[in-house]
């Protein structure tokens, strides 16, 4: 009885000892296989992607039928091999890759009922110039009325470590639900942040050098209290769109929903005095994101002129004409001294060409600016036909940013503190959540292919039930804790002058 | 009769009552409870975990949801829930050393847990938490444990004590407000009147106490970014309120829940000679149980509208159009919601008898017995849009269920089969990759993922084929209020389509809305793709009825039934005879001979209150 059961204990130990030991094993490249000629199907697609040095590694699934997967990712003397259809380097195998060359090369080897095969190598390119070590975005899930966890993120791009800046669960309850959106950031700096907090304790929460307060932008004189902002760049000053705005539901378009402004117009807040400054427009403007040039002497935003046909409410009529609205892009000149503005000129005229230009941003060297373009409208986030477009400021040439574009939505998007990068909101995996896509931009106005933002889990995103909203490069994290702004959201709103 | 053997009976008879239990639940309520694990969803996933682990209590809501998928089946549910009560009970013996007769007191759990489940109603549809169901079964059952453990440690070198800490510290992150019921009921003295010492016996009440006060707020600011302080001693219970009313009445179980472990605590106040006399443990506990089942019996809905939509639901997914009309056949002294004349209704179209069988039945439309409004969008309405072929809609109701009561294989199928009507595959494939990831459901996934490669199979295919015909052929904006039906009848009325099908569609539209204008160019239009063919009898009866109601079409011609002739002639007679009747009277009066008509539903069906 001793015996056997001492034989069964040695036979189990085995097995543990064999199947650690299989473990281990480090998987090897098959000697013997046949060149497929065809690129493997990868998800998320990082082939022939530039990358930053530092960002996560980017841990992908081969999207390919086989009986087994054999990958293999070399850079200079480093080579590392993996097992099976998720390719998942460490962070420390990553780094010893980016560090050994500027190019990592990845082969995948497939094998079937005839053998082994090895798809068409990819390179993945290591770009010397980095990208800002955070970025902020809103999680949402892509409803229409409905909503209910939001949060603000920051993720490190270093890695895959993501945290709440903000959650509207902390201070909503059944009876009382809170929305946030719009977080914005002073020249990528955390210290200089601001959100807005919709319905239950609602106001724009302010974050400014370690000063928090929370106010309420809605004066007499303004629409609504600010929406889409705009940190002035070296000044105390926001600038937001005010808008009143209406949505209805497409019954066949895959486009979902649309979103129309009914009214919108453009003010200014000043920080530091507390007070709403709204800019002139006429009635028939609709006026929508603004932007800042780097120097801060110009304001840029897209408008559109809508005049109502009086039979009908505005919103009943803009909403039946919905097509017609063509947005251009304009600016207005700024005197920081006396905080005015001069009279608007257009920029790019995208109803001349039966289009409808939105979301300007310029580069930190002010040389090139880039918006969303559709066909009709300001909410090109549910547009699948918006695509981003770049315009050379020095000399006024526009063109369609084809090597980022995809079929679907491109739209949100943001230049990074060194301006080498771009991120943007895309729908290019399923045409309906968003996902951020990062692209390496030179000197003379051209990207490279963008790549995803990396997961820890190749599959995350496909998982995923919610869209990042309104991607945003910050230089640091943001400090402020989540509970000690559910604090001072609890506090009333100091009203703006 | 030996103490052992008279125990062991106790115990067996403990556990039998458990088994009938059980089974009778899942008999009488197996169509639920499938629901339920239709509404719910389980990926076997890190993300799916680390997603319900941003509240406190998500590793309990997480088993929730990996033991409600075990209602596919009545027998998996009958085992599993066998199991967990009779755990529940066998601890709660152990715990307390309840001897024999007094062991049925254990039994109150099992009966609290069982009204938990079966109070829930509509709540199906609108309960926020993942894993509702079997939250407070497994719940109940590790705070059991966790005191059982505390119980057979010694109190040697404090080690019970660590585990009381360990438990209180980790046990709120891992299952919320239910630790709280282990740290109390290790607060409890083992024995009240052992001769131990002040200390020793207020030793763990401090102790627990402490615990109770300071877990939750040191997980808000360390662990947590997403919680109400307010709610933190609410993690992981359902929450009965919807908007800004409240439902105070449904937490009653939960209190029964741990109230329902008081008797068997309190006989550690007796002396241990009490505890042994098993005659006085079994009337204590035929009267607890009394007490218990007596409640379970009130809390238990039993409303027969809301099991008839369940199980017509059920039968719309497998596609069984006859059991959806044997279903709204059933109880018909029970006024019916409209989600069942709705449903009623599809079917019959579905078979191609709605336009001589839709008067057959009761069409009018009782409120869902819930102290709210139950909506039929938040109810089945994204199935019937599904159904109606307005997939895009369906696609919103499902998105806007998840975002707000989380996502279930329900949701996740039809914005699928949505997806794949509209020509949205890509989205389409995106939801099969996750239904792929569940148990149960990778191969219905797999038939689906079918159609991404041959979309031309989609119009091939039974049920979405019969679909595409009703999809509108033109895009335009607008919006439905949250109003199913009424939507369904404007979009169909406001479209137009060469598709016959759609069209007769939109004949019964107007037929309902009991709109002469609407109706002529749409009869006719019947008339002239049936050439032939006998025109069905609701169709005839509304002719005849319109053409002398408003003379504006020449009827003369027409070749109406003999049966339509008389039985208009019968009705208008029967009317003159009772003039001075009210409309309820009327009502009465009618149905047995003209009820089946459609001059019945156009005269006497009004007001019918659609939500």
């Amino acid at each position: 009885m001793k015996t056997e059961s001492l034989m069964k204990c040695k036979i189990l130990l085995y097995i543990i000892i064999y199947a650690g030991l299989s473990a281990c094993t480090k998987p090897e490249v098959p000697k013997d296989f046949r060149d497929d000629g065809l690129t493997a199907d990868i998800y998320p697609d990082y082939a022939d992607v530039t990358v930053p040095r530092n960002i996560a590694p980017l841990r992908f699934r081969i999207e390919e039928q086989a009986q087994q997967f054999v990958s293999q990712l070399s850079s200079g003397n480093v080579v590392c091999t993996f097992q099976g259809q998720d390719v998942c380097p460490s962070q420390k195998q990553w780094e010893q890759l980016r560090n050994a060359s500027s190019t990592i090369n990845v082969e995948i080897y497939l094998q079937d009922k005839e053998g082994w095969k090895r798809k068409k190598p990819f390179s993945i390119w290591i770009s010397a110039d980095e990208i800002d070590p955070y970025l902020a975005y809103r999680l949402i899930s892509p409803s229409y009325v409905t909503y209910e966890d939001l949060t603000i993120c920051q993720r490190r791009l270093s890695d895959y470590q993501e945290k709440v800046i903000y959650g509207n669960m902390i201070n909503s309850t059944e009876k009382d639900a809170q929305c946030i959106n719009c977080h914005a950031f002073q020249q990528q700096n955390p210290r200089r942040m601001q959100f807005h907090v919709r319905q239950h304790l609602g106001g724009t929460v302010i974050s400014y050098d370690g000063q928090t307060r929370k106010v309420d932008l809605k004066t007499d004189s303004v629409l609504s209290a600010g929406v889409y902002p705009a940190w002035h760049p070296t000044e105390q000053l926001i600038a937001y769109s005010t808008n009143l705005t209406t949505q209805a539901f497409h019954t066949l378009d895959l486009n979902k929903v649309e979103v129309q402004d009914t009214q919108s117009a453009l003010m200014l807040y000043d920080i530091a005095q507390n007070k709403v400054i709204p800019l002139p427009s006429d009635s028939c403007d609709l006026d929508c994101f603004p932007c800042w040039s780097p120097d801060g002497q110009w304001l840029y935003y897209c408008s559109a002129k809508y005049e109502t046909n009086d039979s009908l409410p505005r919103s009943t009529d803009i909403l039946l004409n919905y097509e017609a609205l063509k947005y251009n892009l304009y600016r207005r000149s700024f005197d920081a001294g006396k905080n005015t503005f001069g009279p608007k000129e257009l920029v790019y005229d995208a109803a001349a060409i039966g289009q409808s230009a939105t979301l300007p941003r310029i580069s930190p060297d002010g040389r090139w600016l880039m918006f969303t373009q559709g066909a009709y409208g300001v909410f090109h986030i549910w547009h699948n036909d918006a695509d981003l477009y770049l315009i050379d400021l020095q000399n006024g040439n526009c063109r369609i940013a084809e090597e980022i574009n995809s079929p679907q939505v491109e739209s949100y998007h943001s230049w990074s503190s060194n301006g080498k990068w771009v991120v943007f909101s895309s729908r290019r995996d399923d045409g309906n959540f968003t996902r951020p896509f990062f692209a390496h931009f030179d000197n003379e106005g051209s990207m490279a292919k963008p790549f995803e933002l990396p997961s820890e889990e190749p599959e995350y995103h496909r998982q995923l039930m919610r869209s990042y909203n309104v991607p945003e490069f910050i230089v640091g994290p943001v400090e402020v804790s989540p509970q000690e702004l559910a604090e001072i959201i609890k506090q009333d709103a100091v009203k703006s002058q | 009769m030996k103490e052992s053997t008279r125990n062991r009976l106790f115990t067996c008879l403990g556990g039998l009552s458990v088994v009938l239990m059980a089974i009778y639940l899942t008999m009488r309520e197996g169509d639920v409870l499938f629901r339920a694990q239709e509404l719910s969803l389980f990926l076997p996933t890190r993300q799916f975990y680390s997603d319900l682990c941003i509240y406190p209590g998500g590793t309990l809501s997480w088993l929730g949801c990996l033991a409600t998928q075990f209602f596919y089946k009545k027998t998996w549910a009958a085992i599993m829930l066998c199991l967990i009560w009779w755990a529940c009970q066998g601890i709660t013996s152990r715990v307390f050393r309840l001897g024999a007769g007094w062991n049925l007191l254990a039994l109150l759990v099992p009966i609290a847990l069982m009204a938990c489940m079966t109070q829930t109603g509509y709540w199906l549809y609108y309960q926020k938490l993942s894993g509702h169901l079997m939250v407070p079964g497994i719940g109940v059952l590790l705070s059991l444990l966790a005191t059982w453990i505390y119980r057979t440690l010694p109190e040697r070198w404090g080690l019970c004590y660590g585990w009381m800490v360990i438990w209180g510290c980790l046990g709120y992150p891992l299952f919320g407000a239910y630790s709280f019921l282990g740290t109390a009921l290790m607060m409890w003295p083992r024995q009240w009147n052992s001769r131990v010492g002040f200390f020793r016996k207020a030793f763990p009440i401090l102790l627990g106490a402490l615990l109770i006060r300071f877990t939750p707020g040191f997980s808000y600011q360390h662990l947590y970014s997403q919680v109400n302080a307010d709610e933190l001693y609410r993690a992981a219970l359902p929450t009965f309120g919807l908007a800004d009313q409240d439902f105070p009445q449904y937490r009653l179980p939960y209190y029964a829940l741990f109230a329902s472990l008081i008797p068997a605590m309190l006989t550690t106040l007796l002396p241990e000679r009490k505890r042994k006399h098993w005659q006085t443990g079994l009337i204590v506990s035929i009267f607890c149980l009394s007490a218990g089942f007596w409640g379970l019996w009130k809390v238990w809905y039993a409303d027969v509208n809301f099991h008839k939509e369940v199980r017509m639901a059920l039968a719309i997914e497998r596609q069984d159009w006859v059991g959806v009309l044997r279903i709204a056949r059933e109880s018909a002294s029970v006024e019916p919601t409209r989600m069942i004349v709705m449903n009623k209704n599809l079917a019959l179209f579905r078979l191609g008898r709605a336009g001589d069988e839709m008067c057959h039945f009761a069409n009018e439309g009782a409120m869902p017995n819930a102290p709210w409004i139950a909506r039929i969008s938040q109810v089945g309405g994204r199935q019937l849009f599904y159904q109606y072929g307005r997939e895009n809609s369906c696609y919103r109701w499902c998105m806007e269920s998840g975002v707000e009561r989380g996502w279930s294989v329900e949701t996740l199928q039809l914005m699928t089969k949505a997806s794949l009507l509209a020509g949205d595959f890509e989205v389409a494939r995106k939801y099969l990759s996750i239904l792929k990831k569940t148990w149960l459901y990778r191969q219905w996934a797999e038939r689906y993922e079918s159609f991404l490669y041959q979309p031309e199979r989609i119009a091939e295919d039974e049920e979405m084929g019969f679909i595409a015909h009703l999809m509108p052929e033109q895009n335009r904006l607008d919006g439905d209020q949250s109003v199913v039906e009424t939507y369904l009848l404007d979009s169909f009325i406001s479209e137009t389509k060469d598709d016959t099908l759609f069209q007769e569609m939109t004949l019964l539209c107007a037929l309902q809305m009991k709109d002469i204008g609407l109706f002529w160019p749409r009869f006719f239009e019947y008339a002239r793709r049936h050439p032939g063919e006998h025109i069905p009898t609701h169709y005839q009866e509304a002719a005849y009825l319109y053409g002398h109601l408003e003379p504006t079409v020449d009827i003369s011609r027409m070749p109406f039934d003999e049966s339509v002739r008389k039985s208009y002639a019968d009705f208008m007679a029967f009317n003159e005879r009772c003039g001075n009747m009210s409309l309820e009277q009327k009502k009465v009066a009618f149905r047995p001979a003209f009820g089946h008509t459609f001059y019945y539903f156009y005269f006497l069906v009004r007001d019918i209150q659609t939500l």
